[in-house]
């Protein structure tokens, strides 16, 4: 009776079944946090009780001249690393994809995707080494054999920002490479063949063929890579700690999350920034899915 | 003379009483110089039953390998298993308290009456929420709180509460930093080491003729190091010509009556000093780098603000090169910081009197000489003789520090807004950006205006609710 009026066979039923503990895992651990954390957002909260507070903490955050700060850092290297990481991998996954052997073709994916497999609190380690701020570092020892003066990569805030780029730019290149890669593979062999005979250059055919082809996979990369560059944390933490050092360079709004939520344990102030990130991300998303509609 | 038949009786009842109460009043000798009792009768004698559930954090439950010495080294399983051999009708429960999110767990431990003892990194909040037994009762019926160092007791962030003067928390192992010299570089230089108890002028004027290039070896030199994530604050209270830092008063017991001021002339030249020391920092102090060395044979780095971790040190067998001081004092011959690891019991604990006596064990001589033993922990208790100087040559000079402490404590406002905006205006500062201290402290007084503003209304709606 019940099954008539959902209008659902038993076959349905089951497959239905099936689904539960997923549906049951995404309404636990997803759904009911993020629920949650909105409740939490509108109380002076310490992580178990809460005082009401309305919209204060959406206020405060507001009208924090920290919080734009964190934002504008955030906006700056997110920008910097989409438009450095985006073009590399993408000509390194054209490269790589032109590579007829397919065995050298396997050794290339594996090497550009060797540093993702490292941690990035051991990438950050790794290239705060790296990037010592005397002569003493190898970035500045190679700047010393072209007779530059050694620089505070990560150290001055006018260079901090772009370094943790460059570092975030190696760690995540393989990845890139790698959905690339499968954009490019699937696209039509014909195309290109047909272009050949038309007598198109290879350019040519990159410009006009691959390019255009590659449209959805795009624009998965740049929602993809504008949603994690607002959740910058790991390195710029490791690297400048809850402060965001050199000169709060280099403090994101994750870092702001975070030292409300687990310095002071303001979890009120944490989740309301949580919500206004989460808004910003959206907007960003709605903004590339309205950019690519209109060239579609 | 003859006493009569029923008289006997009496006179013998009556020497048998005198006895047993001297004997019950005499001390056993074993604690010379202790006005506390006895810590080896912690319990020993009273029947103990039931259940203690103690919430732990930072030490392992089971015996492991303690990753800062690399040497084996017990859970605190094993701390209990001769308190329990004693007890045989005791039982404990342990609760592993994750580092990441170990307020929301203590709460919800004491909100859901579920845990007795915990381990805690400060007891005020938790005891203005009236979740702590105050300790002082059960201190006086054991005459326990002497055995501890006086100084601690000034601590009302962790151990005794600002608002009521209660004891909120029993002190652990010892928690504190102070000053470490590189003797070997000063002497490069022929310059005088720093005293056992240096000024921070003393500090600032031998940093700066130790900057450069070491006339010995050649090498370049800086004169000190300290790390800004981690302890700028604590300099605005050495760098205030010895008066320590003022900044109002805190009301522990509701922030909202606090009366707070960081907009002085006095932490305005502090920061200014912080700014004006740079060129004695080696480059990338800002993030943690350029005092890689320290603690080795190739260091460069003369003096250490804030340090306390000695382990490099004792590794390579260095400890007579790297001199430790007895802390920066003010005017009053007092040190910034020095503190413990705080233990506390809930307040609707259902087996008080065990939890008490489990509270006593693991603070009291046998728990702390067990966190020294496989820990390296510094005891706050006094007459700690288990501590040895060839185990750690270091430990009278830190002892110092926390018996002579002062105890700076800052509002949390601190750590979420004030010490991060220092960090942020030094580093402008020195990487020649645009900074204004002036307008900047003039904001940031705001910031801590409208803080404290907050806290008046939440304290309200919690009275009010």
């Amino acid at each position: 009776m019940i099954l008539k009026k959902l209008n659902l066979s038993n076959k349905n039923v089951v497959g239905y079944l099936f689904l539960l503990p997923l549906i049951l895992g995404v309404l636990t651990f997803s759904l009911y946090p993020i629920i949650e954390a909105f409740r939490i957002s509108l109380y002076h909260h310490n992580g178990v009780r809460g005082v009401w507070a309305g919209l204060s903490n959406y206020d405060f955050i507001l009208h924090d001249s920290t919080f734009w700060r964190a934002l504008r850092n955030t906006f700056m290297m997110g920008i910097m690393g989409l438009g450095i990481g985006l073009p590399l991998s993408f000509i390194v996954a054209s490269l790589v994809n032109s590579i007829v052997r397919p065995g050298m073709s396997m050794l290339f994916k594996a090497i550009y995707f060797l540093p993702n497999v490292t941690s990035t609190i051991a990438a950050s380690i790794v290239f705060m080494l790296l990037f010592y701020p005397t002569e003493k570092g190898i970035a500045n020892s190679l700047l010393n054999v072209f007779g530059l003066e050694p620089l505070g990569w990560l150290s001055d805030p006018r260079y901090a920002q772009i370094s943790v780029i460059l570092m975030d730019t190696w760690h995540g290149l393989g990845y890139s490479v790698l959905i690339w890669l499968a954009g490019l593979q699937s696209i039509s062999r014909d195309l290109y063949e047909a272009a050949e005979v038309d007598g198109a250059k290879k350019l040519q055919q990159w410009l006009y063929i691959t390019i255009p082809s590659m449209k959805p996979v795009i624009f998965f990369m740049v929602v993809m890579g504008t949603i994690n560059a607002f959740k910058r944390f790991g390195e710029v933490f490791v690297i400048g700690g809850p402060d965001g050092n050199p000169g709060g360079s280099l403090f994101t709004l994750m870092l702001y999350v975070y030292r409300y939520g687990f310095y002071t344990f303001d979890f009120g102030k944490a989740a309301a920034a949580s919500y206004i990130i989460f808004i910003i991300i959206l907007v960003f998303t709605l903004l590339n899915f309205t950019a690519f509609k209109n060239k579609d | 003379m003859t006493i009569s038949q029923p008289y006997k009786a009496w006179v013998c009842i009556a020497i048998c009483s005198i006895m047993l109460v001297l004997t019950a009043c005499g001390s056993n000798g074993g604690e010379k110089g202790t006005s506390g009792s006895n810590p080896n009768a912690s319990g020993s004698e009273k029947e103990l039953s039931g259940v203690v559930k103690i919430a732990v954090l930072g030490f392992p439950l089971d015996d492991g390998i303690n990753p800062a010495t690399g040497r084996e080294a017990k859970g605190i399983k094993a701390l209990f298993e001769p308190f329990l051999a004693d007890h045989p009708k005791l039982s404990i429960d342990y609760i592993e308290v994750p580092q990441d999110d170990r307020k929301a767990k203590w709460q919800a431990l004491l909100l859901s009456n579920s845990v007795d003892i915990l381990f805690l990194d400060a007891a005020i909040d938790f005891y203005n929420q009236g979740f702590l037994m105050p300790l002082d009762d059960y201190l006086a019926k054991d005459n326990w709180k002497a055995n501890f160092m006086e100084s601690l007791w000034t601590d009302n962030e962790r151990l005794t509460s600002g608002a009521d003067g209660k004891v909120m928390g029993m002190p652990s192992g010892i928690a504190t930093s102070t000053v470490v010299y590189d003797k070997q570089i000063f002497e490069d230089y022929g310059v005088e080491p720093l005293s056992e108890k240096p000024t921070a002028d003393e500090i600032l004027e031998k940093a700066k003729k130790l900057t450069g290039i070491n006339p010995k070896t050649g090498q370049q030199t800086y004169g000190m190091t300290y790390n800004p994530k981690g302890s700028s604050h604590l300099n605005l209270d050495i760098f205030s010509d010895g008066q320590g830092v003022e900044y109002g008063t805190i009301d522990w017991g509701n922030f909202g009556n606090s009366q707070l001021n960081f907009n002085t002339p006095a932490i305005k030249k502090s920061l200014q000093t912080m700014i004006d020391m740079d060129p004695y920092l080696p480059p990338g102090y800002e993030i943690g780098r350029g005092s890689e060395n320290w603690g080795k044979e190739s260091n460069n780095v003369a003096i250490c603000l804030w340090c306390n971790n000695m382990d490099e040190v004792l590794k390579n067998n260095l400890s007579d090169r790297y001199v430790m001081t007895k802390g920066i004092r003010d005017k009053n011959d007092k040190t910034t910081w020095g503190t413990a690891r705080v233990m506390s019991m809930a307040k609707d604990s259902s087996n008080p009197t065990a939890s008490w006596e489990v509270l006593k064990y693991l603070t009291g001589p046998e728990g702390q000489k067990f966190m020294y033993d496989n820990y390296k922990e510094l005891p706050s208790w006094k007459n700690a003789d288990w501590v040895k100087k060839e185990d750690n040559p270091y430990a009278d000079q830190l002892l110092a520090v926390v018996q002579d402490t002062k105890n700076q404590l800052f509002p949390p406002i601190m750590f979420s807004t004030i010490r991060p905006w220092m960090a942020d205006i030094i580093s402008r500062a020195i990487h020649g950006q645009k900074y204004d201290i002036d307008s900047e402290l003039a904001q940031i007084q705001e910031k801590v205006d409208k803080w404290v503003e907050e806290q008046k209304a939440i304290n309200a709606q919690k009275s009010g609710g």
